[in-house]
């Protein structure tokens, strides 16, 4: 792991940890703490440069994995940040919530399950209220269990991993849009699983085709209220998601080494391209999906 | 704000030979001469940009230059004017700027080019290939095999050849950016062979990542939708210039400042994971 920031230069090859990695199991949703070797989130090596000063941000699954580093990107580039996350990922969350005042910024934590169509309105409410308003929605929170064979995949599983990565999606930016004022921006998180499905996330793999689609219907639908909306695709991240059943066991060694450049991408390296989204740098992109794959291919 | 004070359609019909001037495009484009902030994000680094005269080239330099980059800007013979006003903003920012008139489809001039901006910027970190030849075509029986050849020539040929002599010099860290267009993935059939370089250029940005990664260098694509720029005038018919962008969602064309972040993010080495991606900027015109 490195303690130089984000934008010394180095290889990317071998900046972060390489396969083979350990062989790990963890009861999901998983935690930072049992993942090894630890994921770099930016803790330590993301320095913020007030790109993000005074804006107001809502993120899901901000405990751990991509949705925590971005939380931690937003608040060092100087926003101020609410958080969801289940609440038996409490103690993930509270590192994330001191992290982000540890920057002078404000954090709303807002535990609950994103399954549930209220909590979805509920969550927004109090985001809303707690940083009074929102203008930048990075919904990140995502289901994934691997199952090998289709006979095995449960209606109840695949009804979660929808409801967790699709309604919910739908339920928070409806929610959401009121609230949101011109220049706002929303930002999904897709998938290399979109365009690439592996054969053993038969659920997860169709609900990020689908969070494609419906980023680029949502951003035609509110470009004239002048709120862009865009998605991420990370490749294979390394989050407590994969040993958490997200991935069958025997994958773990190799996560990610398939890839170009030969390892797993670590959450710190999604940072950027929210970053890149949620400000008004970024005024002419919506409806775009942007890969951070390690070379895998996007159509 | 996303839909800004920019200018949007009904332009003024107007025409301009290839490759345009700045100066006779009306309106002016913003290539964030006066709104483009630095954050420091590509300190110390040392940038090529193709085309850096005008247009998307132009704003990717000035912002390089803010950020905290010495820029190399290759361009045309005959855009000197346009070039020394991008190489005094570069300047005007504190950093070196080298200015190379250069037909890139010429192979000993684009040897030529990368061994001058190695030896004057002390290395390359990153290659912008940028610069591109488009023609507009009333009917499929006015493309020349010329023209064709043309179009190939300094859009995929000289992409290629640029890269293939730079790699040396960007291992290890290094990024390279090609322009390429949501023509790659959706051709437009007046302007078929710079439609067609476009979706090789996309083709070729995502194996050359396969095939770079081992050597550290990361390779990706920025798809422009529809930009302000002299090439539009330059490249396309009159009447077209004058709806120009009114088909996207927010009803107007790109400005070359708003492309900017774009190129500045896939440089930077917090990027560290994105190699082969295709990052379009449409204005909500979507493509899959």
């Amino acid at each position: 792991m490195t303690s130089r920031n984000q934008y010394d230069m180095q290889n990317p090859l071998t900046q972060f940890p390489q396969p083979t990695y350990p062989a790990q199991v963890q009861v999901p949703p998983g935690t930072v703490h049992k993942l090894t070797p630890a994921a770099d989130h930016g803790e330590k090596s993301y320095v913020g440069l007030g790109r993000m000063k005074g804006r107001k941000a809502l993120v899901t699954g901000a405990d751990s994995g991509i949705g925590r580093a971005v939380a931690i990107a937003f608040a060092r580039e100087g926003a101020d940040v609410a958080l969801n996350y289940l609440p038996e990922e409490e103690e993930d969350a509270a590192e994330v919530v001191a992290l982000i005042e540890a920057e002078g910024r404000k954090a709303v934590a807002v535990p609950g399950d994103l399954q549930d169509e209220q909590f979805c309105s509920d969550l927004v409410a109090k985001a809303v209220k707690g940083l009074g308003g929102l203008d930048v929605l990075a919904n990140i929170a995502g289901k994934q269990l691997a199952v090998e064979k289709i006979e095995d995949l449960t209606t109840e599983q695949f009804d979660a991993t929808f409801r967790t990565n699709v309604h919910a999606l739908f339920w928070v930016c409806r929610a959401v849009l009121p609230h949101l004022p011109e220049g706002a921006t929303i930002i999904n998180t897709a998938s290399i699983q979109a365009y690439q499905p592996s054969p053993n996330l038969l659920d997860y793999a169709p609900t990020k085709a689908a969070i494609v689609n419906f980023t680029k219907a949502l951003a035609q639908q509110v470009a004239e209220r002048g709120i862009r909306v865009n998605a991420v695709a990370p490749g294979p991240i390394w989050t407590p998601l994969q040993p958490a059943g997200g991935q069958p066991p025997e994958a773990i060694p190799e996560f990610g080494s398939k890839t170009p450049l030969k390892r797993a991408g670590q959450p710190v390296e999604m940072a950027p391209a929210y970053v890149l989204l949620a400000t008004q740098e970024s005024s002419y992109i919506t409806g775009e999906v942007i890969g951070a794959t390690g070379g895998m291919l996007l159509p | 704000m996303p839909v800004p004070n920019y200018p949007k359609p009904p332009f003024k019909a107007q025409q301009q030979s290839f490759p345009g001037k700045t100066d006779k495009l009306d309106p002016r484009p913003d290539h964030g001469e006066e709104g483009y902030v630095g954050h420091g994000l590509l300190k110390g680094k040392k940038a090529l940009i193709t085309g850096g005269d005008s247009g998307i080239g132009a704003a990717v330099a000035i912002a390089y230059a803010r950020e905290g980059a010495d820029v190399a800007i290759a361009f045309l013979q005959g855009e000197e004017k346009d070039a020394a006003s991008i190489g005094a903003l570069i300047e005007a920012a504190g950093q070196k700027a080298v200015l190379c008139p250069c037909d890139i489809s010429d192979d000993a001039q684009a040897e030529a080019l990368i061994k001058q901006v190695t030896t004057e910027l002390g290395g390359l970190d990153i290659l912008v290939n940028n610069a591109a030849y488009q023609r507009y075509y009333e009917s499929f029986d006015d493309i020349t095999l010329d023209d064709w050849r043309k179009t190939f020539e300094t859009n995929v040929h000289a992409v290629f050849n640029l890269t293939r002599l730079c790699v040396p010099h960007l291992a290890d860290g290094g990024s390279v950016i090609n322009t390429a267009s949501v023509n790659s993935k959706k051709p437009t059939p007046n302007i078929l062979p710079y439609s067609a370089t476009k979706g090789a250029l996309a083709n070729l940005t995502i194996g050359l990542a396969g095939l770079l990664a081992e050597k550290g260098i990361r390779v990706n694509a920025v798809l422009p939708g529809p930009i302000w720029t002299p090439f539009i005038p330059a490249g396309m018919a009159a009447e077209e210039v004058e709806q120009f962008g009114s088909q996207t969602p927010f009803g107007r064309p790109g400005q070359p400042a708003e492309l900017a972040s774009a190129y500045v993010m896939l440089a930077a080495d917090s990027a560290s994971y994105t190699s082969g991606a295709l990052l379009t900027i449409s204005g909500g015109a979507v493509t899959l």
